[in-house]
């Protein structure tokens, strides 16, 4: 059979006991999970949403947080798939980026445990001497 | 009325769901079943005093449950 003229986002309507709902279907081998829930994790303050693993595909449900407009979840699903594929390519980023990253924090790491340079040195003329205590109250200050 | 749903605890996991049935244990009951392959069943069942808000609870309780179970998925990573 030819796919020519369907979406592969595998759009879909429908209505249950919770009211109506949208659906699409992702894939998760070109969509990685953490770039899925991230998306997700962005759109649950918008509107309800629900992950079904449907081997081979990952199911995402919206429903309206108010309201059941067939646009409004239409409009919402193509949000969600464009978000998706943003979070899909920095997750491919940041996976390529990786050691790059490791190797700057390694080395600002470094660095700031290496020896002071010479100059830079600690003032510890105000520490107290062994023979002094908060108790002797030179100043008075417990009596002000 | 229980409203079931079945998850696959490679997307909500284990502790999402501990979390979520602390979190909404005043509102409904949470029945978890395991299945196989991963899977595991929940069943909800609104308390009596919030039938009115059924819908609102049900859904509020899966938005709980995915929110916990990305943070525990991407603090795993």
């Amino acid at each position: 059979m030819s796919d020519q003229g369907k979406s592969l986002s595998d759009f879909l309507v429908d209505k249950d006991e919770l009211g109506v709902y949208a659906r699409v279907s992702v894939d998760p081998n070109l969509y990685v999970l953490t770039a899925i829930l991230k998306t997700a994790y962005w759109f649950t303050d918008q509107c309800y949403l629900f992950l079904a693993n449907r081997p081979p595909l990952i199911e995402v449900e919206f429903r309206l947080k108010q309201g059941d407009s067939t646009d409004s979840l239409k409009k919402l699903c193509g949000d969600f798939l464009n978000n998706l594929l943003d979070q899909a390519v920095r997750q491919k980023v940041l996976e390529e980026t990786s050691v790059v990253r490791d190797t700057l924090v390694k080395k600002a790491f470094f660095e700031a445990k290496a020896a002071l340079s010479k100059g830079v040195v600690s003032d510890e003329s105000h520490l107290p001497h062994e023979d002094q205590s908060f108790k002797l109250d030179p100043l008075n200050i417990s009596g002000r | 009325m229980a409203f079931i749903r079945e998850i696959d605890n490679g997307i909500y996991s284990r502790k999402a769901l501990a979390d979520t049935r602390d979190a909404y244990r005043s509102y409904c009951d949470v029945l978890a079943a395991p299945l196989p392959n991963n899977r595991v069943s929940i069943s909800l069942t609104v308390k009596n005093e919030y039938m009115a808000d059924s819908r609102q609870i049900i859904l509020e309780f899966w938005n709980y449950f995915l929110d916990s179970a990305c943070k525990v998925h991407l603090e795993s990573e």
